[in-house]
C-alpha cells in the first residue's frame, strides 16, 4: 500500500506576474519583501524630516522654519519612524523569516497578511498629505502636538490632528491584523517536534511583540478616538472645564506607548542572540532564561506606563510604585545582557558586519537601559523631563536599540532573502560611519539635557549653541551615510556573489537549510525538529 | 484565553474611570482574533490522500466538515492534467483529476503549484502502471 497526503494549505501556487503580483500576494516572502521596503522609505521619510530640524537647530536663533511648521516636523517624524519604519521593519522580518524559522508554508492567514501590509500606505499618506494640503491653503499642516497627542492642545489643533488620528487607526489595525496572524501561526503552525520551548528566540520575541500589540492597541483606539470626538462632537472626556481630565490622555497614550517600545525592542532581542551564536560559533547561551525574561519584560512593560508623566503631578504612592516598577524592568533586562555576552564568551568571534552591529548595538542599546534608569528615578525626573537628555535617551533606546538592530538583521538575512552577498567592505563603512556619527549626534544631546535645554523648541539660549552645532552635524553625517545601506541592499538584491545555504558558517535553524534565496513555496515537505 | 482576559480587564477598568470607548475597540479585537483561531482550527484537519492497495486507488478529500472517498479500478483509473477555470471565472490554471468509468475527482486544487502537479502526475502514472 502507499499512501500520498497533501496537507492543507491556502491556495496562492499561480501567482500573477507585474504590479499585481504585489498587489495581490499572499505570499509570506513578498509582503515581507513589501514591508520592508515600505520601512526603507518612510525610515529616509522620517530622517529628512529630522534633518530639517537640525539644520534649523544648527545655531540659535530662527533661520529656516517657523515654529509651527517645527513643531509638525517633530511630531510627524517620530509617528514615522515609529509606526512607519520600526514597526514594519520587524514585521517584515516576522514575515520573512517566521515560516522559514519554524518550517511552515506560510502565514496561518496569508490574505489577512495582504490586508494588513495594504492598510500602512494609505496611513503614511494621512500622516504626511496635510503638509502638501497646506501648500494649496488647505489647513493649517501636520499636528503639531508631538507624536504623543496631549489634549488640550490636540483638541484645539488643526486638521493635521484629525488626519493623524485616522492614520494612528490605520496603523493600529494593520498592526492588530498583523499579530493575529503571528499568534494563529506561532500556535498552530509550527513543524512536528519544535515545541513552544523549541522555538527560535526570534519567534520567541515577536509572539510577546504581539501579545503586548494585542492589549494595548484598543486603548490607543480608544484614546484617539475620544479625542476625536472632544473635537468634533462635544464630548468632554479630556476638556477640564466640561468636567473631564486631561491626564486621563497621558495614562491611556502611554498605556499603550511603553508598551510600544517593547513592541518595538523585543523583535530584535529575538534575532540578535541568533547573530551572535552565529558569530561565535557557539551555542546562545541561557535559551529558556532569555525566554523567561522577555516575558517578564513584556508583563513589566503594561504596568509602568506613568513614569512618562512623573511631573504630571501624582499621589507619592503613585510616583514611588511606578518608579520601582519602571526600575524592575532592569532586572530581566540584566539577565538579557548577561547572556548575550556570555553567549559571545570564549567563542571562535568573527566581525563581519551583522556581529559589528550586534555587539554595537549591545554597548549602545546599554547606555539607552542605564539612561532610562535614571530618568525612571522620581526626583531625578524632576529635572530631566522634557529636556534634551531624554531625546537622547530615547534615540539611544530606539536607534541604536531598534534600528541599528533592524540593520543587524538586514545584512544577517539579506543573503538569504536575495541569493547573493552584500559587500562586506560597504557593511563595515556603513556600520562605523552609523556608530560613530550617531554618538556625536547624541552624547552632546545629553549634556544640553543636563544643561537644561528643553525639547520640542526650534530656538534656544547661546550657552547650548556649540553642542547643537555638533549634534546638527553629525547627524548630517548619520543620515547620508544611510545611502551606503541603501546601495549596498540594492546592488545586492541585483547581484552579487552567490550566497550558499547556509551563508554563515556557524548558522543555525531551519531557515539555513533552504535554498538562498528561498523557493517562492518554501518547505514543500514539512521538516521534522528533534 | 488569558490573552482575553488581559484585554477585557484593560478595557473594563478603562471604562470604569471614564474611558469607556475603549471597550468596542477592545471587543471587536476579541472577537477578529477568536475568529482567526476558530477558521484556522475548522480547517487543521484537512487533508487529501491517494491510496493505492491491491486493485484499488482509493482518493480521499476533507474539507472541514466534507469528507469524500472515492473508489477507482487500479487498472482503468485515467490521470490527467488540464487546464480549468479557476472559482469565479477569474483565471486558468491547471488541474489534475483522477478519473474512470463516468467518475471523476480532482486532487490537489488547494495545495500543490502547477510543476507539482504535472510531476506527481507523472509519479502517480508509474505507481498505477507497476502493478505487480
Amino acid at each position: 500500500m502507499s499512501t500520498t497526503t497533501v496537507a492543507h494549505h491556502e491556495e496562492h501556487h499561480d501567482h500573477p506576474a507585474g504590479i499585481m503580483r504585489w498587489l495581490t500576494t499572499t505570499n509570506h516572502k513578498d509582503i515581507g519583501t513589501m514591508y520592508l521596503t515600505f520601512s526603507l522609505i518612510m525610515f529616509f521619510v522620517g530622517g529628512s524630516m529630522i534633518l530639517a530640524i537640525r539644520a534649523e537647530l544648527f545655531q540659535p536663533g530662527l533661520q529656516l522654519l517657523n515654529p509651527e511648521f517645527f513643531n509638525q516636523l517633530i511630531g510627524v517624524h517620530a509617528l514615522v519612524m515609529i509606526f512607519a519604519a520600526l514597526m514594519p521593519a520587524a514585521t517584515g522580518f516576522a514575515n520573512w523569516m517566521i515560516p522559514l524559522q519554524i518550517g511552515a508554508p506560510d502565514m496561518a492567514l496569508p490574505r489577512l497578511n495582504n490586508w494588513g501590509f495594504w492598510l500602512l500606505p494609505p496611513s503614511a499618506i494621512l500622516l504626511t498629505l496635510p503638509f502638501t494640503l497646506a501648500l494649496f491653503g488647505i489647513g493649517d499642516g501636520a499636528l503639531a502636538t508631538g507624536w504623543t497627542f496631549y489634549p488640550p492642545l490636540s483638541v484645539q489643533g488643526g486638521i493635521g490632528v484629525d488626519f493623524a488620528i485616522f492614520a494612528v487607526h490605520l496603523l493600529g489595525i494593520s498592526s492588530v491584523l498583523g499579530s493575529i496572524n503571528i499568534i494563529v501561526t506561532l500556535f498552530n503552525m509550527r513543524a512536528p517536534g519544535m515545541t513552544l520551548m523549541k522555538m527560535p528566540m526570534f519567534a520567541w520575541g515577536w509572539l510577546i511583540t504581539a501579545f503586548l500589540l494585542i492589549a494595548t492597541i484598543p486603548v490607543l483606539a480608544g484614546a484617539v478616538t475620544m479625542l476625536l470626538t472632544d473635537r468634533h462632537f462635544g464630548t468632554h472626556f479630556f476638556d477640564a472645564a466640561g468636567g473631564g481630565d486631561p491626564i486621563m490622555f497621558q495614562h491611556l497614550f502611554w498605556f499603550f506607548g511603553h508598551p510600544e517600545v517593547y513592541i518595538l525592542l523585543l523583535p530584535v532581542w529575538g534575532f540578535i542572540p541568533q547573530i551572535l551564536e552565529t558569530f561565535s560559533r557557539k551555542p546562545m547561551y541561557g535559551y529558556k532564561a532569555q525566554v523567561y525574561s522577555l516575558w517578564a519584560i513584556g508583563a513589566l512593560a503594561v504596568v509602568v506606563w506613568a513614569h512618562h508623566f512623573f511631573t504630571a503631578g501624582m499621589p507619592v504612592p503613585a510616583l514611588l510604585y511606578f518608579m520601582y516598577s519602571t526600575m524592575a524592568i532592569s532586572l530581566p533586562l540584566a539577565v538579557l545582557f548577561f547572556c548575550w555576552i556570555k553567549t559571545m564568551w570564549k567563542g571562535s568571534m568573527s566581525f563581519e558586519t551583522p556581529m559589528l552591529f550586534a555587539v554595537g548595538w549591545i554597548i549602545l542599546f546599554g547606555i539607552g537601559g542605564l539612561t532610562g534608569l535614571v530618568l525612571a528615578d522620581v526626583a531625578a525626573d524632576a529635572q530631566y523631563h522634557n529636556s534634551y537628555f531624554v531625546v537622547a535617551h530615547f534615540h539611544y533606546t530606539l536607534f541604536a536599540g531598534g534600528i541599528m538592530g533592524i540593520m543587524a538583521g538586514t545584512y544577517y538575512w539579506l543573503p538569504k532573502m536575495t541569493g547573493h552577498m552584500y559587500s562586506e567592505k560597504l557593511g563595515k563603512l556603513h556600520f562605523w560611519l552609523t556608530a560613530i556619527s550617531f554618538n556625536l549626534t547624541f552624547i552632546p544631546q545629553f549634556f544640553l539635557g543636563l544643561a537644561g535645554m528643553p525639547r520640542r523648541i526650534p530656538d534656544y539660549a547661546l550657552q547650548f549653541a556649540e553642542f547643537n552645532m555638533i549634534s546638527s552635524i553629525a547627524a548630517f553625517v548619520l543620515g547620508f551615510s544611510q545611502l551606503l545601506f541603501v546601495y549596498n541592499i540594492v546592488s545586492c538584491a541585483r547581484g552579487g556573489k552567490k550566497a550558499t545555504d547556509q551563508v554563515w558558517e556557524g548558522a543555525k535553524g531551519l531557515e539555513w537549510t533552504l535554498p538562498s534565496p528561498p523557493p517562492y513555496h518554501s518547505f514543500t515537505e514539512q521538516p521534522t525538529v528533534k | 484565553m488569558a490573552l482575553f482576559v488581559i484585554v477585557l480587564v484593560v478595557a473594563v477598568g478603562f471604562s470604569l474611570i471614564g474611558a469607556w470607548l475603549v471597550l468596542p475597540f477592545a471587543g471587536i479585537e476579541i472577537v477578529a482574533l477568536s475568529y482567526a483561531f476558530y477558521s484556522v482550527y475548522l480547517h487543521s484537519d484537512d487533508y487529501e490522500s491517494i491510496t493505492i492497495v491491491g486493485d484499488e486507488v482509493i482518493v480521499e478529500k476533507k474539507n472541514h466538515k466534507d469528507f469524500t472517498m472515492m473508489i477507482f479500478q487500479r487498472y482503468w483509473a485515467q490521470i490527467s492534467v488540464r487546464d480549468v477555470m479557476q472559482d469565479k471565472g477569474k483565471s486558468s490554471k491547471r488541474g489534475l483529476f483522477i478519473s474512470s468509468h463516468g467518475k471523476e475527482v480532482e486532487f490537489g486544487k488547494y495545495f500543490i503549484n502547477d510543476g507539482q502537479r504535472t510531476m506527481f502526475a507523472r509519479e502517480l502514472r508509474e505507481k498505477l502502471r507497476n502493478i505487480y
